[in-house]
């Protein structure tokens, strides 16, 4: 197994955002993470990629134990992410912003970048050119490579989430609501672009809404509520299972039929 | 033991007035997020008008002190109205590169209106010196702890019982809640500039007496207002009265066994450790940013 | 094969500035008369490599310090004494001092960048205060405020006497454009690129593999070695100064050269330093309302250009030409 976490908890003052929870990410595999708002599955997210430590539990990656490790130790062993709002970088280009995704694959230290010492130009040229790939990668139109991130529309700005993601180099790319704030259209292709993703070889771990987007392309679902893992298996699986069906009935009735329907 | 006493009392005047400054630092903070620069450069104007009413344009005390606290409470509000208000980037740092701004505009407008010389205003008077055998208290001590306890008294009732104070605190928790509930932001902010202004030059004119009142002194009010702040937990205004007590007090101690050039740099090394180790203060609480 | 896209373009008019610069130090220094204003020119000069230490450290990381003063101080100090006591050959004292700063910033960094913004600054400016306090009681070191540092000897070079102020416009000049070139390399590459990252969002920085706190660090280590090289330049063109010079006004200065100039560009340093430095004596006239026409001109700059002075006129140029570019 690619990534394993087990029964990782998180307490924000008496609240338990995560509570107990164990989950697996495979190669090639969508693993969907799903459950009504508040359940915990950003925290979950942000426990997984390090962003905040765990209360308690563990984790491995690729037999690792990595539990507690920094997002830049998690990221260099393969481990990268998206984030719910878009955390672009104000007045950077398209491209550059992707190219600081590519920063694990070039050396330059602060002094021979100051000296432009030897190879960085050839390094330089070679971000550059991974920058490009994972960009076309995600079908970003070329002409917007020089403007600014925050200048793009909401759907382009997820676009470039996920190339500067890719161009990490990752093996495990966890998507926090990547289709959230796009049209039908825009959320068809990043469903489109994810499974292919996964067919590609990631394993991606999927935070997500639109069901008929986590039912169409996932292998495996993990849904949450009040923190807690309430149930875990196939689409098939989940659709049949009590629990979900009640866990949804109980927050919101057009989710829940959604999530019955589909 | 009365030597120890004496150095205590002394340690809670310099301390009041640190604490007064803190006040002035949360109740902005508190409705507008910003870090005010300029929060010294209130008690030093405070000083600094005050000093000049009486000693160049002879005005009586009487009347000196509250047209310093008029005068100064209108140019806090200028900060916000011209400042804080217009500016064209509301990030944290980007409004507090503008009470830097304003810090060194204040420093000049009191050169050209008192002129920079050192001054030294009179006391207070009214209320007796306490003369014991092992103890005195001087008259402008009593002052400044008398208005320690009216302005925390007052602000305490503004912010629990008023609607200004009620408006004040809402607007600060969620300042879109309380938009939708009618109360105007932009209100909520000129009237935490005005109190920190006033709060600021009431310590001003009642410190003048005692130290002395020049145009540079800004800054060192501003940095020990801020310790005693931090000390207290940034933006509780408990905190803020308790942690200028206390440094205060740790600065008249230790000012017994340091060289008196030192002292300024105590309560600065106390601050620098503070933020370091124990960002969270007395009464604070730590928030984490979510993404 | 797509053509090296815009950003070798942008790289390569950058190295064009510098080369014009490097014309205009050669130009102005055989060519201006009063050394009045080769004196001013030196000054801007040495605040400028300062300025753009601090262009690292706030413009590109965003990490805010208001105690750049104590290394432009620790840098003045080391160079004057290794001159003076030790008679260290000035270029080795330069390297030296600028040395022992950035390992001066490199140790209180650490602590330091564990905070960010409104505490980030207080935290430096009461470092820059704590410093300045100690230089000018560090009687025996220093010479405090009086009598401070009576004599520094002028700069050489291999014997050669560079002490006038022709020589040191072409010394500081010469600084100048390594500087700046070294901080443009820096801007077009992985570091500064993963550098302005961090001041866009920590978080998604550290995710993509960048150690952030490493790279606060090295930015804080060199913000202070550039400061501490432009006090040591300073030792020597001034000769006598005293502690009074590294006070809270000068950090201050520095951070406002970087605001005036632009954020994101460093030319925007050079013109800062330039615009901080003669303004004042341009206010000369206006005798005690200086300060207060100085604040008036900060606070407008800050309220209505919080990108610098520098980019707005820039921004302003390019929309201009784009509107007679585009009827
Ligand atoms: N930094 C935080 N401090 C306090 N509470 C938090 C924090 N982050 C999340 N929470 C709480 O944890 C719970 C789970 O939140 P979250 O993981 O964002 O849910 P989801 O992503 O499933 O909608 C919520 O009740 C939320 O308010
Ligand atoms: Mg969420």
């Amino acid at each position: 197994m690619t990534l394993v976490v087990q029964s990782f908890a998180k307490r924000y003052g008496g609240l338990v955002a995560v509570d107990g929870v164990s989950l697996t990410l495979a190669p090639a595999e969508v693993t969907a993470i799903i459950g009504p708002n508040g359940a915990g599955k950003t925290t979950l997210i942000n426990l997984m990629s390090g962003v905040i430590l765990p209360d308690g539990g563990s984790m491995q990656l690729f037999g690792a134990d990595v539990a507690g490790a920094t997002p830049h130790v998690l990221a260099e062993h393969g481990l990268t992410r998206t984030y719910q709002s878009p955390q672009l970088f104000a007045e950077m280009s398209v491209l550059e912003t992707v190219m600081v995704g590519a920063h694990l694959s070039g050396r330059a230290g602060f002094l021979s970048a100051m000296l432009r010492l030897g190879a960085i130009r050839r390094e330089e040229d070679e971000l550059e050119a991974r920058a490009r790939a994972a960009l076309s990668r995600v079908g970003l139109p070329d002409d917007l490579l020089d403007r600014n991130t925050t200048d793009l529309a909401y759907g382009h700005q997820r676009r470039v989430e996920i190339a500067r993601a890719l161009a990490t180099g990752p093996k495990v790319i966890l998507l926090d609501e990547p289709a959230a704030g796009l049209n039908p259209k825009e959320t068809h292709e990043i469903a489109d672009l994810i499974s292919d993703l996964a067919r590609e070889g990631y394993a991606v771990g999927l935070v997500e809404h639109d069901m008929d987007m986590v039912m169409g392309i996932s292998q495996h679902v993990v849904v949450m509520n009040f923190g807690r893992k309430i149930a875990d298996g196939t689409v098939d699986e989940i659709q049949s299972d009590p629990a979900v069906i009640e866990a949804y009935l109980g927050t919101s009735e057009g989710e829940a039929a959604h999530a019955c329907v589909a | 033991m009365t030597q120890l006493l004496q150095t205590l009392l002394s340690g809670l005047t310099t301390g009041a007035i640190y604490g007064l400054i803190a006040l002035g630092f949360t109740i902005v903070f508190n409705a507008t997020k910003v870090t005010n620069f300029a929060n010294g450069d209130f008690v030093m104007m405070g000083g600094v008008v005050c000093a000049g009413l009486v000693t160049l344009a002879h005005w009586p005390l009487l009347l000196a002190v509250p047209a310093t606290i008029v005068g100064v409470t209108a140019l806090g509000a200028a900060l916000d109205v011209f400042g804080i208000q217009r500016a064209r980037r509301k990030t944290v740092l980007s409004l507090a590169m503008i009470t830097i701004g304003f810090s060194v505009l204040y420093r000049g407008l009191m050169q050209v209106l008192v002129g920079r010389d050192v001054m030294f205003a009179p006391s207070f008077g009214i209320i007796p010196d306490i003369r014991t055998a092992e103890l005195y208290v001087g008259s402008q001590s009593l002052w400044i702890l008398l208005a320690l306890g009216l302005i925390s008294g007052g602000l305490s009732y503004l912010f629990l019982k008023t609607r200004l104070g009620k408006a004040m605190r809402a607007a600060s928790q969620s300042p879109r809640a309380a938009a939708l509930c009618g109360i105007d932001p932009r209100l909520m902010s000129i009237a935490s500039f005005a109190m920190a202004a006033a709060v600021g030059a009431i310590a001003g004119a009642l410190i003048a007496p005692i130290g002395a009142a020049f145009y540079d002194y800004g800054l060192v009010f501003g940095l020990k207002g801020f310790a005693a702040a931090v000390l207290g937990g940034f933006g509780s205004p408990v905190g803020a009265v308790v942690g200028g007590l206390l440094l205060g007090l740790m600065e008249s101690i230790s000012a017994g066994y340091l060289a008196s050039a030192y002292k300024d740099a105590v309560a600065l090394a106390i601050l620098l450790g503070l933020l370091l180790v124990w960002p969270s203060g007395l009464f604070g609480r730590v928030e984490a940013r979510r993404v | 094969m797509m053509a090296r896209s815009f950003l070798a373009r942008r790289y390569r008019s950058d190295l064009m500035g510098v080369a014009l610069l490097a014309v205009a130090v050669v130009i102005g220094g055989s060519t201006i008369v009063k050394s009045y204003h080769l004196t001013m020119l030196i000054y801007s000069g040495i605040y400028a490599i300062a300025a753009l230490g601090m262009f690292v450290l706030f413009g590109i990381a965003g990490q805010i310090s208001i105690g750049q003063a104590a290394f432009f101080g620790v840098g003045a100090y080391a160079s004057a004494l290794a001159a003076t006591h030790a008679g260290i050959p000035p270029v080795l004292a330069v390297a030296g001092s600028t040395a022992m700063a950035a390992a001066f910033g490199w140790l209180v960094s650490r602590p330091l960048l564990r905070l960010t913004t409104n505490y980030l600054a207080m935290a430096t400016l009461a470092f820059g205060v704590i410093c300045f306090i100690l230089f000018a009681q560090l009687r025996s070191l220093t010479g405090g405020i009086d009598p401070g540092i009576v004599a520094t000897p002028g700069f050489s070079v291999a014997g050669f006497d560079l002490s006038s102020a022709r020589a040191m416009f072409f010394v500081v000049g010469a600084a100048l454009c390594g500087t700046i070139l070294l901080v443009l390399n820096l801007v077009h590459s992985r570091v500064g690129r993963a550098l302005r990252a961090l001041k866009g969002s920590e978080v998604a920085t550290a995710g993509l593999g960048i150690d952030v706190v490493r790279y606060k660090v090295a930015a804080f280590t060199l913000a202070a070695g550039l400061a501490g090289l432009a006090g040591a330049l300073f030792a020597y063109f001034q000769s006598a100064f005293n502690a009074s010079v590294f006070s809270v006004g000068l950090s201050i200065e520095l951070l406002l050269m970087v605001i005036v100039g632009s954020v994101s560009s460093p030319w925007g340093a050079l013109f800062g330093a330039l615009f901080v430095t003669i303004l004042p004596t341009f206010l000369e006239d206006f005798e005690q309302y200086k300060l207060l026409i100085y604040g008036v001109i900060l606070t407008v700059v800050m309220i209505y250009m919080p990108d610098g002075f520098g980019s707005t006129v820039v921004q302003l140029g390019r929309r201009l030409t784009r509107r007679t570019a585009t009827p």
